[in-house]
């Protein structure tokens, strides 16, 4: 389990509650490493509850470094190549949703670089508040117009376009993530890219590495080799998105086993209408191949 | 020339260092401007740290400890693993800076991340293999000059840590 999920606790409602360190050290009973509840117990705290504005400082740092991985791996452009085309597919304004955005890396990216286009509008979602109060400073410190929200992503008063995220969808459990499906499938959206680490045989080693290498903040290591660990397989990818998103045609770009292990770092689960798939393909050209 | 060689070597070293230790704490999308002066900040700190290294070495020199010679000497050893691991890592930086994103992703996961973990183990293998065949003098001040330029990093990460304590947003 990841230590950035126990140690805060932001509800739907935008409401934050305390957490006692005895109960986040609970949930860590059955952790494979020791070294998770010391540091469950070393985070700062008063009278044994977590300090909201300590944790926050120390996730805000750990979300940093997160960003400069992406940076590194040039997520955005990545992100970018497979979202623009099924983009130019659809007629109108678009508008995009980040599920669980934590700093807004991707919206501030497609801010400043306008990457998909003019008519797209991109919206950080996230039940953090103090992730999201920084990520509209930093986009405020570069002029970036940019919308975060603290809230549920799918429960919208204007229809979404499109459904993205970045390293969540590990945060769900198996028999969890056909809900997690169903609930942006329902919304009427087009289509959805869930980007998240790939399982592949080198996945904990890779992870422990980079994470070592360019992490600082022990939370931000812990939870970095703790998320490899946790990567859904793209059965059970494929399987839920079916399960929860009946009417849309399930995907993965780079599929584990259909290339270098060492080279599929983050592989997204794309889910969309059928009559997309076909135009999709032809825009993506010599990218289509690594569709399965 | 072999002294100039691995000054300059150092220099670039803490450039690298300098930037590493600003990375992952400024949260903006366009910091290039920001990325070169913490490169800046690890060359003057690199600048300093071959001042101090110097002082010790002509000191040594001055005092009888050892030779010039002597000392160039174990430096082309020093140099030896340092030119091989600095060819490593200037591939990495080739396959980085190509256009295509697969390439990168090579150059990143296979030399630049991990050979900023096997960057501690490599200064030290350089101090050992000066250390070999010289005098006990030669081989302690070659650790020295290893544990100085290890020590550049961390006196950066220091830095770039306070700053981002006082300006959280760049």
């Amino acid at each position: 389990m990841e230590l950035s999920d126990l140690i805060v606790d932001f509800r739907a409602d935008g409401s934050r509650h305390p957490v006692e360190v005895a109960d986040a050290v609970a949930a860590l009973e059955d952790a494979p490493f020791a070294s998770s509840k010391r540091l469950a117990e070393r985070l700062p705290q008063t009278n044994g509850v977590y300090d909201p504005a300590g944790v926050d400082g120390v996730l805000l740092r750990s979300h940093l470094e997160l960003q400069r991985l992406a940076e590194e791996v040039q997520h955005g452009q990545r992100v970018t190549r497979l979202l623009r085309p099924f983009l130019d597919l659809i007629d109108g304004p678009k508008r995009i949703v980040d599920v669980g955005c934590g700093l807004g890396y991707l919206v501030r990216y497609f801010a400043s670089t306008g990457s998909l286009g003019d008519d797209v509008e991109v919206v950080g979602f996230d039940f953090n508040q103090g992730l999201l109060g920084a990520a509209q400073k930093l986009a405020d410190i570069e002029d970036l117009d940019c919308n975060f929200v603290a809230g549920d992503a799918f429960e919208l008063e204007t229809e979404a376009t499109l459904y993205i995220s970045s390293g969540v969808i590990h945060h769900f459990s198996v028999p969890d993530l056909p809900d997690f499906f169903a609930r942006q499938h329902a919304t009427g959206a087009a289509g959805c890219f869930h980007f998240d680490v790939a399982p592949t045989w080198i996945t904990p080693l890779g992870a422990w590495v980079f994470h070592r290498a360019r992490m600082r903040e022990p939370l931000a290591r812990h939870d970095g080799v703790r998320s490899a660990l946790r990567a859904h397989t793209d059965a059970d990818l494929v399987r839920s998105l079916h399960e929860g998103a009946p009417d849309w045609e399930a995907l993965l770009f780079d599929a584990t086993g259909r290339r270098m292990a060492v080279l599929n770092v983050m592989r997204p689960v794309i889910g969309m209408k059928p009559d997309l798939v076909g135009p999709y393909r032809q825009a993506l050209g010599n990218l289509a191949r690594r569709l399965s | 020339m072999i002294a100039v060689v691995l000054c300059v070597l150092a220099l670039v070293d803490a450039a690298f260092s300098g930037f590493r230790a600003f990375a992952g704490r400024d949260g903006r999308i366009n910091k290039r401007q920001a990325k070169i002066e913490a490169a800046g900040v690890g060359v003057v700190a690199g600048l300093v740290a071959l001042a101090l290294l110097a002082v010790l070495f002509l000191g040594g020199i001055a005092a009888g400890w050892y030779s010039y010679d002597e000392l160039t000497s174990a430096g082309r050893r020093m140099l030896v693993v340092y030119a091989l691991f600095a060819a490593l890592i200037t591939v990495g930086f080739g396959a980085y800076f190509s256009n295509a994103l697969e390439v990168r992703s090579l150059g990143t996961v296979l030399v630049l991340g991990p050979g900023t973990l096997f960057r501690p183990p490599v200064i030290l293998a350089g101090a050992l293999a000066a250390a070999i065949g010289s005098s006990a003098a030669i081989g302690a001040a070659a650790f020295v000059a290893a544990v100085v330029m290890l020590s550049v990093e961390a006196i950066l990460n220091r830095r770039f840590s306070a700053q981002l304590a006082a300006h959280p947003f760049g």
